[in-house]
């Protein structure tokens, strides 16, 4: 879910080796364009019009004769709020995630009446920050209930923090927190493959 | 690789094992680089050095006009005039490598004595006023050449070699760029610069402002400043003086690293300044030493100042104006008596002995450009604001806007972000900081330029506050010296 390259951009240029993937073309052409700009964020590897799920695939069939052992880190980042097979796209995210040391960052809102009232009623319909309608809350999801999909996919996770902003937007500039204790309305989790789900090499 | 990128690489080559030669572009090249400088003076090369060390993987390019870079004056000299008066923390920014290597061209002065003309009181900074503790606060100030500050700089970093020096370089057309185009620059032999951030720092008749489109307020002032160096018969023992002339503009006395040698700054107009430029040596000692060696006077009668007005000539309201100069006499000296300062008397300055170094004018203005960020251009230092040189605050303030630029990029830098993501920050903190105290040394210029003997009793009875109310003064002296805003 690159969407415009943002994040994709970033890790670029702290180092890492990106390969970026979203079903919208016409979003990854203008990430493609824009990271044209810089030399460190030419050879982001992005694939528009593309799906996580495709990917696995395309790894599958290249298995035996790639040396590949999965990524480094995946990122899934708000997201799942808006896929509407969540399973699939986590199964294939574990099949591309190196095991042991590889880790899943997802990052979503809870379903509350707090983050209802913020996210969707507040940013939504009184700021503006977003277009009405971008999300729907009924597809927002716990901690707890993406643990739950987790394990299904053969994932756990590793930890949760919420992401709290410190100052209130009205009054100057925006200070996001990482706070383990208050995951009411934005939150991201780190997983890692299960230990005894390890794919067999061969 | 391409035939433009393979010959600048070999130049690049070229150019390591040979460091005294200066780079020239002699084929046209398009260069992409994280962050272009344009403008190799003591702010842009501060700029440099300090992304330098603190962004190393960043690849910047520091544009210069000039053709040769700068070299150090050589030593037994007597002391340039075009120089700084730079705070503690203008010292900090620059770094400690740059410190020390400057250190035995510095002249440190421990406090500065401001008085005024037809005025008994005397303010008096001292280093103390930045840092009770007497280990941190060492001094108030140092006076520093230009020549020997950028030499400095442009030595350290022409020998770590990481940063692009391209000297003889000026530029034809600029464009600021935005979220989805660099900035990018145009040379006179038509090579381009692109940049993710382009700085200008190149000084108050800044090409980049202009060529960028960003206007500023402000004047020139009917003052233009005249700077020598004099001789002195005694050492001025680390004191700077600053005295309030008759005609409005300040007369300032700084210290050299030499202790008989002194830099005068006289900021006057410019029909007394060509009078004394022309004028004989030891005619315009003898005036010089004339207004720094006297000291507080009473404020003149109002009655005097107003013989030719009929309704002064006597009667009650001359009674009412005598009672009235009485009381704030009393006001004064009670004041300056009451003093808890540390230094309450005031210090006569060296007689000085002769001119030794030629005489150099230049105008004086109160700029602030109307923003210090376009697109992907920012501007840092005279380019952005320029200043009365009367509290000293010129390169201070120029310093301290290249401290909040490197802390914007250092920002976007460590989360990989584009670098220029910050700068309407850097704008916002700076822009405001530079107004407040462009605004207030305006005041203080204007206040001082009027004779008006009301005022005059006004300016006293303020000078008299900000002296002997500690914490003021105190806190006058910490803005000064980091440049921001109280």
């Amino acid at each position: 879910g690159c969407g415009g390259g943002l994040l994709s951009e970033s890790l670029a240029r702290l180092g890492a080796t990106v390969t970026a993937v979203d079903p919208s073309i016409q979003l990854v052409q203008q990430a493609k364009t824009h990271a044209q700009l810089d030399p460190k964020t030419t050879s982001i590897d992005y694939r528009g019009g593309y799906t996580v799920e495709q990917l696995a695939q395309e790894h599958q069939n290249h298995q035996l004769s790639s040396s590949f052992e999965g990524y480094d880190v995946i990122c899934l980042l708000e997201v799942v709020e808006h896929v509407t097979d969540v399973h699939s796209v986590l199964s294939s995210v574990r099949s591309l995630l190196k095991p042991n040391t590889g880790r899943l960052f997802v990052s979503t809102m809870n379903r509350t009446v707090k983050s209802n009232l913020l996210a969707i009623v507040g940013a939504e319909y009184i700021m503006g920050y977003l277009p009405p309608g971008t999300h729907d809350w009924n597809q927002f999801r716990s901690p707890a209930e993406i643990q739950q999909l987790m394990d299904e996919a053969g994932l756990e996770q590793v930890n949760v923090n919420g992401m709290v902003l410190t100052k209130p937007p009205l009054c100057g500039q925006w200070d996001w927190k990482l706070d383990p204790s208050d995951v009411d309305v934005n939150w991201i989790g780190t997983y890692k493959v299960k230990l005894e789900d390890r794919p067999q090499q061969s | 690789m391409s035939a433009a990128a393979l010959t600048s690489r070999l130049r690049r080559e070229w150019i390591k094992h040979a460091p005294s030669m200066s780079r020239y572009l002699t084929t046209t090249t398009d260069e992409f680089f994280d962050v272009a400088i344009v403008g190799g003076g003591a702010a842009g090369s501060c700029l440099a050095n300090l992304l330098r060390k603190n962004l190393p993987d960043l690849r910047v390019a520091l544009l210069e006009a000039r053709e040769n870079p700068p070299s150090q004056p050589p030593a037994e000299r007597v002391p340039n005039p075009r120089s700084y008066a730079l705070s503690p923390q203008s010292l900090k920014i620059l770094g400690e490598s740059v410190h020390s290597t400057l250190d035995d061209r510095l002249g440190y002065y421990d406090s500065m004595q401001v008085w005024q003309a037809n005025s008994p009181s005397t303010l008096t900074f001292t280093s103390r006023d930045l840092d009770a503790d007497p280990e941190k606060s060492t001094y108030l100030g140092a006076c520093c050449e230009d020549q020997a500050l950028v030499a400095t700089l442009w030595e350290e970093i022409q020998a770590a070699e990481v940063t692009e020096c391209l000297t003889d370089t000026r530029l034809k057309s600029v464009k600021c760029g935005d979220s989805t185009m660099l900035a990018s620059a145009q040379t006179e032999d038509g090579s381009i610069i692109r940049a993710s951030v382009l700085v200008g720092a190149d000084g108050g008749n800044s090409w980049v402002r202009k060529a960028a489109g960003i206007s500023r307020i402000g004047g020139e002032y009917e003052q233009h400043a005249l700077t020598f160096t004099v001789s002195l018969t005694d050492p001025i023992m680390r004191r700077a003086f600053q005295r309030y002339l008759v005609d409005g503009g300040p007369l300032a006395l700084l210290p050299t690293y030499s202790p008989k040698h002194a830099v005068v700054v006289w900021s006057t107009s410019p029909e007394t300044l060509s009078e004394w430029k022309g004028a004989c040596d030891e005619d315009l000692v003898h005036h010089l030493n004339s207004c720094l060696r006297e000291g507080p006077q009473r404020v003149p009668s109002f009655m005097e100042d107003n013989m030719n007005q009929s309704w002064s000539a006597g009667g009650i309201f001359s009674n009412i104006a005598y009672g009235a100069e009485r009381v704030l006499d009393a006001v004064h000296y009670g004041l300056a008596m009451a003093s808890q300062h540390p230094n309450p008397t005031f210090l006569v300055p060296p007689t000085i002995s002769g001119i030794a170094s030629p005489k150099f004018t230049f105008p004086l203005s109160c700029f602030q450009a109307t923003t210090y960020v376009k697109g992907r251009i920012a501007l840092v230092a005279d380019a952005a604001h320029t200043v009365h040189p009367m509290a000293g605050q010129g390169l201070n303030l120029g310093l301290a806007d290249v401290r909040a630029l490197v802390d914007s990029l250092e920002k976007a830098h460590s989360s990989g972000m584009d670098l220029s993501s910050f700068l309407h920050e850097y704008n916002s903190n700076r822009h405001r900081s530079v107004s407040v105290s462009l605004g207030g040394i305006h005041a203080l210029q204007r206040l001082f330029r009027n004779q008006d003997t009301l005022l005059t009793h006004a300016k006293t009875f303020g000078l008299n506050v900000v002296q002997n109310v500690g914490p003021l003064r105190r806190q006058l002296a910490v803005a000064a010296a980091h440049g921001i805003a109280i």
